[in-house]
This record gives structure tokens, C-alpha cells and sequence, in this order.
């Protein structure tokens, strides 16, 4: 467990972990690969910061990355905030994160709860299929068994939130564009 | 003489040193353009590299993040704009390609090094080719590298088109050369090729009159014409103070050989006229003494008449050796003097004829002549008879003392000189006077000897050497003398 996350910080941080180098050749996990990805949207998102001290990740319900989540954010910082992990009970406790992780575990009452993070420009991100379609930001996929994701850029819109084009360029699709804007 | 090729010949050293220098200057200029243009556009190249990996890098970064190959790909492939790049890799921090780019499909695989330490950017030359590499960061961490492999052949094509074209210029520059050599001719080469002419010509005639035209402009060449002209001035100026010194030298001997001609003359004329007018009181003398010695002294006392007959038995004798030397005297005076009557002459005959006389005189002696017969010469008759006379005349004499005396009279051939010679054996002379010989009043015997007046054989020489011939005589003391003599 500890030499996987350690190729994937490698593989997808690029922080150099002795004995990485042997363990390359065995596939991430799915939920480390997602983990590294959640870290990954903060850099490529703008939001009103919610906490002048933190960037906090909150995870909705079932945590499904176990420590790597904390183990990646760990003492990093983002535009001067330490970043922190939190798991959250509900959506009143969520609009005080800037990203939400929303696990499968809370698909059965997703509309409502994705309308007040929107208002509340929190990034949402799931794994539960046709998240995007019940209102959410972001969904991760796999394609070609690898991890990759798709936007909701209607939903992001309808927030204060900005993404960067560079994270739209990665995307695999992205849905809500406005009428004549197609994507890269 | 080969003026054309003499005339070019500076003119084609201007030529050459102008197209040489041409050359060179051109040639330098070309390859220094070359070598800088060549670096500059490797500069270039690697700038715009930087310039492109930077750009690839930026955007390329959420494509590393989220794994995303095809994006980074599509990023990639904005470098087909770039005509020089023809390989690129984007490689993960682990050092796992994510995306490459190749410009043909069969570029074969590149290695690609990682940067030195902590380098962001490194470039390798490979070959023709310019390897750049260059780290990705992103919010300040390093999320990849990109590598950027160009062709430099552009600059082979650039340095041929270079070539090309400094050759061109180079063409053209020449010919300019060639047309400018003709004005460089003006100024420089005319001036001294018209000097080089102008010389020649004063060699050829020996004429210092002529003068160089002086070039226009006060450089060297008009420094060397002056130079030259002021030469053939003092040429000119010495050459006639030669010829006055000459004039003047040639009138002074002119002048000394009509004088000592003159007095010469007046000597000879003194010499002859007392010659001539000594024979009338000689003549007069002798006729008296023959009157004398025919007189009738029998009224004299016996004793006496015995004396006077013996006083007057003397007289003939003395009258007779004054009366050859007087022929003598003005025979050499017309030696010297007479007209040259050339005809030919048997001297043979003469020869007989004159040991014949001699022979008559006295009747007494013995000798034995030989004549060579047919000696003939084409000379003046009266002289030769005088020369002859004079050999033979010698020749009896000396060896009147000579038991058995033999007088010869021939030629003989040296070289292409017919040499008459009259030998005898007679008393000779000491060969260490020889050069006395045929100089007039010189005697090598005492007249008590042999009687004689001295004169003979100066005449002899005279005339021999009027005829334009030589007279030597070889001897031994009693052992006979041989007089030579040839006649042009």
C-alpha cells in the first residue's frame, strides 16, 4: 500500500520517493489516482476563498481513499493556504469547503444537496454515475481503464467558480458550454 | 624586343594584385558573414526552441497532471509549424514518455539525457542536429520535461547559398577589377612604362637630348622621371665636354705633327741640299786631284815628288768614300720622299746584275752566288735596286775576310708572306745589337774592318717598310748573316 501511493506520487506528482522506480510497473489504484486528481483541481480552479487560512477538501459520506488523500495534501499549500482534508456530514457542513467529494454513498439525495453547494461555489466532484446530470461539477470516469473525468461546465458557470481551460483541455467532455464554444 | 609584352607586364602586376586583393577581401568578408550568420542562426534556433519548449510546457501541464497523453499530443503537434524540429518528447518525472512528435513516421528513437543538476534547460549537439531540453514546472513544482530535437541543415543550405552567392559577387567584383585596372594603368603604370620606352630609346640612339614627359602628379614616378631627365642632362652635359677636350686634344696633335712634320721636312731638305751641293766642289776636288796626278813633277826634287805622288795617290781614295756617302745620304733622303712607282720587277735579274758590277770591280775575289730564278715583286724599281744593292753590297763585303765565301739570294714561304731573304757567311754581327741595326750612322764594325757609311741599312729599312713589308736579319759572329725582308 505504502510503495503503491508511493509510485503515484511519483507517477503523478512528481515527488521523487526512494525506491519508487521498482513498483512503476504495477497500475495505481483507482481511488489514489482519484485522490491525486482532487488535489490536482485545486491548482486549476479560482473560487472566493471560503477560509482565509485553509483550502479545505471536504468528503461527503464514505471516505474512499482511506489516508491517501490527507497523505497527498499533506503540508501543501494553495495560493498561501494550507490545504486540509475533512470529512463532511451534510451539505450545510459542506458549504464551508472550497471542494466537495461527494461518495457514492450519498447518490440517493444528490439534487438538492449540489443546488445549495453551487450557490455556495464549492467545487463538486463525484464518482456516482450521471453525477453531472443531477447538477454536479465534476465526474470521474474511466476510460480505457484509466481514470479520466468530465465537466459540468453549466453547473460551474452557474457558481462563482472559474476553471482553467487547461483542465477543460484534459477533460473528456464537457457539457453546458455556452452556445458556439466547443471544446479544445 | 617585345614591347607589347613589355608594356602589359606592370600592368598585369596592377591586374593581379588588384584581383588578388579583391579576392582576399571579398573572401574574408564572405566567410566571416558566413561563420556569423551560421552562429547567429544556431542561436536563433536554439532560441526559438527555448521559446517553443517554454510554450509546449505551459501548455502542456494539466496534460501531465491528469495523465492526459492526448492532449499533451495534440500540444505536441503545434510544432508542425516549425520546419526545423523534427522530434519531441514530453517524458514524466519518472522518465516515462507521455506524448511524442515526430515530423517523418520513420524518425527513428532519440535518447534523451536528463539535464544536468538542476538545470531547467540544456542543449546537446547531435551531429547536424541541435538536441534542446527543457524541465516543465508548474506552481513551482517540476512536473515534467520536454525534449526538442531540430535540423540544422538549414544552415548547410544557407552556407551553399552563401557560397553561391559570394561567388557571384565575387565574379562581378573582378570584373570591376579588370575595369578599374585600366584607370590604374593611367595613373600608375602609363607614367612608368613611357619612362621604360623613353630609356630604351636612349640606349638604341645614344641620344641624351630626349627628355621624359613629367607626369601631373608629384608622386615617386614623377620623382624618378625628374631624376631620370636630370641624369641624361648630365649625360649630355659630360659627353660634351668630352668631345670639346677631344676637339681640342686632336687639334693640339694635329697641330704638333704639322709642326714636327715641318721641321722634318726642313731637315730633310737641309740634308739633301747639302748632299747635292757637296758633289760640285767634290767633283771639282777630284778632277783637280786627277789633274794633279797626271802633272809633270820632274822639276821637283826627287825626294819630294816621291811624297807629293804618295799625298796625291791618297786623294781618289778619300774622294771616293765622300762620294758614296753622299749617294747614301740622298738616297735615304728620297727613301723617305720619292713617289712609290709600283711595277713588276724580276729581282732576280736585278740580283745578278748587281753581284755581277760588284763582281767587275773586283776581279780578284771568289765567291759563289746563288740566285733563286723567277723572284719577282710588284714594288717601286729604283727603291728595290737600292735595297738590293745595299744586301748584296753588305754581303760581299763581310765576307770579303772568308776563305770560301757564299752569297744566296731566294724566298721562301711563312704562312701566307712570301720572305726574301739574301744569306752570306760572312763575318755576321753579335745579335745583342741587332736593334742598332737599321738605325742610320750605327756601325757594329770599325770602318779600319769594314769600310761603310752607316746609312745603308737604314735606307733598306725605309724602303722595305714604305712598301709596307718588315726587315729582320739574323746572325752569329763569324758565322754569316741572313737579312729577310717581306713586301705587301
Amino acid at each position: 500500500m505504502k510503495f503503491a501511493l508511493a509510485a503515484l506520487l511519483v507517477l503523478i506528482l512528481g515527488v521523487e520517493v526512494p525506491g519508487a522506480g521498482l513498483l512503476l510497473a504495477q497500475a495505481p489504484r483507482e481511488s489514489d489516482v482519484e485522490a491525486a486528481y482532487l488535489f490536482n483541481f485545486a491548482k486549476f480552479m479560482h473560487a472566493q476563498p471560503h477560509s482565509p487560512d485553509f483550502f479545505t477538501i471536504g468528503v461527503m459520506g464514505k471516505n474512499p481513499f482511506g489516508a491517501t488523500l490527507e497523505q497527498i495534501t499533506a503540508h501543501e499549500q494553495m495560493d498561501g493556504r494550507a490545504m486540509r482534508v475533512m470529512p463532511v456530514a451534510g451539505a450545510d457542513d459542506a458549504r464551508n469547503c472550497d471542494m466537495i467529494f461527494v461518495s457514492d454513498s450519498e447518490a440517493p439525495r444528490l439534487e438538492k444537496d449540489l443546488e445549495m453547494l453551487q450557490a455556495a461555489n464549492v467545487l463538486t466532484v463525484s464518482n456516482v454515475p450521471g453525477f453531472l446530470d443531477r447538477g454536479g461539477m465534476i465526474q470521474f470516469l474511466i476510460v480505457s481503464s484509466r481514470v479520466r473525468f468530465s465537466v459540468n461546465l453549466g453547473a460551474v458557470n452557474r457558481s462563482k467558480i472559474t476553471l482553467s481551460s487547461e483542465l477543460l483541455k484534459v477533460a473528456v467532455s464537457v457539457s453546458g458550454l455556452p452556445p458556439g464554444e466547443v471544446k479544445p | 624586343m617585345r614591347p607589347f609584352s613589355r608594356r602589359t607586364s606592370i600592368s598585369a602586376r596592377l591586374m593581379r594584385m588588384n584581383l588578388l586583393v579583391t579576392a582576399v577581401a571579398l573572401s574574408l568578408a564572405s566567410v566571416s558573414f558566413l561563420l556569423y550568420d551560421a552562429y547567429s542562426f544556431r542561436q536563433n534556433l536554439i532560441h526559438s526552441l527555448h521559446t517553443e519548449a517554454q510554450i509546449i510546457g505551459a501548455n502542456s501541464a494539466s496534460a501531465l497532471l491528469f495523465d492526459d497523453s492526448d492532449a499533451a499530443h495534440s500540444t505536441l503537434s503545434a510544432l508542425r509549424n516549425s520546419p526545423d524540429v523534427v522530434y519531441a518528447i514530453i517524458l514524466t518525472p519518472a522518465r516515462t514518455p507521455l506524448a511524442n512528435y515526430q515530423r517523418q513516421k520513420d524518425t527513428p528513437k532519440i535518447d534523451t539525457p536528463p539535464l544536468p543538476g538542476h538545470a531547467s534547460e540544456f542543449t546537446w549537439q547531435r551531429g547536424s542536429q541541435i538536441l534542446l531540453g527543457s524541465r516543465i514546472d508548474f506552481q513551482g513544482k517540476n512536473i515534467g520535461t520536454v525534449y526538442i530535437l531540430a535540423e540544422t541543415t538549414e544552415i548547410g543550405q544557407r552556407i551553399r547559398r552563401y557560397v553561391l552567392i559570394a561567388i557571384l559577387i565575387l565574379l562581378v567584383c573582378l570584373v570591376a577589377a579588370l575595369m578599374l585596372t585600366a584607370s590604374f594603368r593611367r595613373v600608375i603604370a602609363n607614367p612608368i612604362v613611357g619612362l621604360a620606352n623613353i630609356a630604351r630609346t636612349v640606349t638604341r640612339e645614344k641620344d641624351f637630348s630626349i627628355r621624359a614627359p613629367i607626369p601631373g602628379d608629384t608622386d615617386e614616378v614623377s620623382v624618378l622621371v625628374n631624376s631620370f631627365n636630370e641624369m641624361l642632362g648630365q649625360i649630355q652635359e659630360r659627353d660634351r665636354a668630352l668631345l670639346a677636350s677631344r676637339d681640342e686634344l686632336e687639334q693640339r696633335v694635329q697641330e704638333r705633327t704639322a709642326e714636327l712634320q715641318a721641321a722634318n721636312k726642313e731637315l730633310e731638305a737641309f740634308s739633301y741640299s747639302v748632299a747635292h751641293d757637296l758633289r760640285g766642289p767634290l767633283d771639282s776636288i777630284g778632277s783637280t786631284s786627277f789633274l794633279l796626278r797626271n802633272a809633270d813633277w820632274s822639276a821637283l826634287d826627287p825626294q819630294l815628288r816621291g811624297q807629293t805622288a804618295e799625298i796625291l795617290e791618297m786623294l781618289p781614295r778619300a774622294i771616293g768614300r765622300m762620294s758614296a756617302l753622299i749617294d747614301d745620304l740622298l738616297n735615304l733622303s728620297r727613301s723617305k720622299s720619292a713617289v712609290l712607282h709600283l711595277e713588276p720587277i724580276d729581282l732576280s735579274a736585278m740580283a745578278a746584275g748587281i753581284l755581277d758590277e760588284l763582281a767587275k770591280n773586283e776581279p780578284n775575289r771568289k765567291v759563289d752566288v746563288v740566285i733563286a730564278p723567277r723572284v719577282v715583286a710588284i714594288a717601286d724599281k729604283g727603291l728595290m735596286r737600292v735595297v738590293l744593292a745595299n744586301l748584296l753590297g753588305n754581303a760581299w763585303k763581310y765576307t770579303s775576310k772568308t776563305p770560301l765565301p757564299h752569297i744566296e739570294f731566294g724566298t721562301r714561304r711563312e704562312g701566307n708572306n712570301l720572305v726574301y731573304f739574301v744569306c752570306d757567311n760572312g763575318a755576321g754581327f753579335d745579335p745583342q745589337y741587332q736593334h742598332r741595326l737599321f738605325q742610320p750612322f750605327q756601325r757594329l764594325h770599325a770602318t779600319s774592318e769594314f769600310a761603310g757609311t752607316g746609312i745603308g741599312l737604314a735606307t733598306v729599312h725605309r724602303i722595305v717598310t714604305r712598301h709596307g713589308g718588315r726587315i729582320w736579319a739574323e746572325s752569329q759572329l763569324d758565322h754569316g748573316a741572313d737579312f729577310f725582308f717581306t713586301l705587301n
